[in-house]
């Protein structure tokens, strides 16, 4: 039985975010949520894969509490199973540690064919994840992918985008892909699928199940510390004028600025 | 203090925007219509669209004449067409309480001179390509509703106001109603500045008792979610057009949208909204994501029987949104007594689409002195005496209104 491992994030589906004004990190909790949209393709692209190939998805996400909605989500839409990675030492991990945490998830589910990840999340846009856990795992990734990938005899075949050509390649598995939105068309999820995802448990694992030390993942541990994030401001000034003639007035008297 | 109006209409969805046309096409002097965002992009553009005529109230049905009128009217003015989409409708009764509430509603539409009639299971299936035509007991046919796209229709009424003289400001939050010595006296924007007028309508819709609160009156009405799921397309058992349906047996109304279908349900409590949890714009309001899915679920059940794969159906969209419901799901509309010159136009319970147009022509008669066209202490502000809608159980008393609804 192949298995395929989908990792989901929680990002936030509202503009208004609060900001934690002492680790300059996204305040997740006072958001509301969705799935990051590149990770339903990643989804769909293995569950897709599984209707040819015939595995088991797993669907992993690592976030707070409310991450376990993203993975109900996804067993909705076709994950046969779901684990939460979930602990407050995760809490402000950059993208290096999330990937050790997410390697270390890899290797406790074991036996896998293909990882498969969002080419980047809208909250973070750095779109590091996935090949950094590839790195971890020291496994080869496939990125940019232009077509449907292929997958047979220990082998994941694939068109990748390089530069202004498309090179054919192959890679042996296990294997890390990165999925955008053009690499394949969501399935409307339904009722059925929902009732069904109420019924599954969501296994949670921390840093103990995952055999690291709190010290080794969260913002203490993390090489990137964000100094300071800002919102561009556009401030414009505005005189209402009383009628035409004033309008004229301003025109005038600007004439040769 | 800027420039002085004799009316303000605050909120610009379809009911400040259709009180601020007839406002402005019965040359009530200078009108400013101010809008914390742009105009018809709150609840307005939320909104199942249906144009129901037959209601068994005629005052309402009055209402909902003068909104196709409205349409017919604005697109000389505005030389364009809305898109009325004249569909017909079918109201479905497979029981013997929905079957009177069909009779009663025949029997409205024949005084009114609605054109109705009953049809055949075959004709039903004929009509709705997806329907489960066997569960059908009899179903009233009436060729000239219609549906229209919300936030055109809002839109309409905006620039037609516009045209007639109106000023329209859109993305110019009013912080505050202003009065003084028991009269109102303009607006304080959110910047501090203020615009004064000797006439302020309140159709902030959701929001309208958040500038109630500081001057001691609430408006007997408090948001409700209100939801549809759209599916994904087919068009073949879903065509463009085909007639919209109210199942009451089954909380239900379905319309179709460019090859998907539509599908609105009422859940057994619907749930009210504080209005002071409100954020500025919904984009930021949380309506409970989960309710997508419970609801679904809860209703599924009573709607099987029409639409046997309700349950396998992709669902492409989930529409939430706040309607305005009032204890006795009666429109609000007309002057507020406690403070002269002030008016509330609000408490849309479901119909702001369908009877906007004739809840500004309401408005706008009351206003200018002029014969009410419809009976207006149906809708007086103030029919339910003094109401507190910041108290849960009030807030109780309006959600409901809508669970007991028996139309789509």
């Amino acid at each position: 039985m192949k298995r395929y491992i989908v990792f989901l994030k929680q990002v936030p589906a509202s503009t208004r975010v609060d900001m934690d004004p002492v680790t300059k990190t996204l305040k997740r909790a006072s958001a509301m949520s969705q799935t990051n949209p590149d990770d339903l393709h990643a989804l769909q692209m293995a569950v897709d894969l599984k209707r040819r190939t015939g595995a088991e998805v797993v669907a992993v996400s690592m976030g707070p509490a409310s991450a376990e909605a993203v993975l109900r989500d996804a067993l909705q839409r076709g994950a046969d199973r779901a684990v939460l990675l979930s602990s407050r030492a995760f809490a402000g991990s950059d993208t290096w540690c999330t990937s050790l945490v997410l390697s270390a998830a890899v290797k406790k589910i074991g036996d896998y064919d293909l990882l498969f990840f969002g080419r980047m999340a809208l909250d973070g846009d750095t779109a590091q994840v996935g090949p950094e856990v590839a790195g971890q795992l020291d496994i080869p990734q496939l990125t940019h992918l232009v077509r449907f990938p292929e997958v047979s005899e220990g082998k994941v075949r694939a068109a990748k985008r390089a530069g202004n050509e498309v090179q054919l390649v192959e890679a042996d598995l296990p294997c890390a892909i990165m999925v955008g939105r053009e690499n394949c068309e969501l399935d409307f999820p339904n009722l059925s699928g929902w009732r069904r995802a109420q019924e599954r448990p969501v296994a949670t694992w921390d840093e103990n199940d995952l055999g690291l030390e709190a010290g080794q993942v969260g913002l203490a541990a993390s090489p990137t510390q964000v100094v300071a994030t800002d919102v561009p401001q556009r401030k414009k000034t505005v005189e209402w004028l009383a009628d035409a003639k004033a309008a004229a007035a301003v025109v005038y008297a600007r004439r040769n600025v | 203090m800027e420039r002085t109006y004799d009316i303000i209409v605050v909120g610009g969805g379809l009911l400040g925007c259709a009180t601020a046309y007839q406002l402005a096409k019965r040359r009530a002097g200078r009108i400013l219509l101010l809008d914390g965002n742009e105009v018809a992009s709150q609840a307005s553009s939320r909104a199942a669209c249906l144009l129901t005529r037959a209601r068994t109230k005629p005052a309402l049905m009055e209402m909902v004449q003068e909104t196709y009128d409205c349409i017919v009217e604005m697109e000389h003015l505005l030389d364009e067409q809305l898109g009325l989409q004249v569909c017909g409708s079918l109201t479905i009764a497979s029981s013997a309480a929905s079957l009177k509430g069909l009779e009663a509603l025949e029997a409205a539409a024949d005084r009114f001179g609605i054109p109705n009639g009953r049809i055949s299971r075959r004709e039903v299936k004929r009509l709705l390509p997806w329907i489960e035509a066997e569960a059908v007991g009899e179903a009233c046919y009436m060729p000239t509703d219609a549906f229209i796209d919300c936030a055109v229709l809002c839109s309409a009424y905006a620039r037609s106001a516009l045209a007639c003289g109106a000023e329209v400001r859109p993305n110019t939050r009013v912080k505050a109603i202003t009065a003084e010595g028991g009269a109102v006296t303009g607006v304080e924007l959110a910047d501090g500045s203020r615009i004064a007028a000797g006439g302020v309508v309140n159709a902030a819709g959701a929001w309208a008792n958040l500038l109630m609160r500081p001057l001691g009156v609430g408006l007997p009405f408090t948001p409700v979610r209100s939801h549809f799921w759209i599916t994904g397309i087919d068009k073949e058992r879903f065509p463009a057009n085909h007639p919209f349906t109210v199942i009451p047996d089954a909380r239900a109304f379905t319309r179709s949208d460019v090859g998907a279908l539509i599908i609105g349900l009422r859940e057994s409590e619907c749930r009210a909204f504080d209005p002071a949890t409100l954020t500025d714009k919904l984009e930021d309001f949380d309506f409970g994501r989960a309710a997508e899915w419970q609801v679904l679920d809860e209703c599924a059940p009573l709607l099987k029987r029409y639409l046997p794969d309700i349950e396998e159906l992709g669902i492409a969209h989930y529409v939430a949104g706040p309607s305005c419901y009032v204890p006795d799901a009666m429109f609000v509309v007309g002057p507020v007594r406690q403070y002269a010159g002030l008016h509330a136009v609000a408490g849309c319970c479901g119909g702001g689409v369908a009877a906007g147009g004739g809840m500004g022509r309401l408005a706008a008669e009351l206003i200018l002195g002029e014969e009410p066209f419809v009976p207006p202490a149906l809708f007086a502000p103030d029919r339910f005496g003094e109401v507190d809608p910041f108290s849960p159980a009030f807030q109780k008393r309006c959600a409901e209104a809508r669970s007991n609804k028996k139309g789509g």
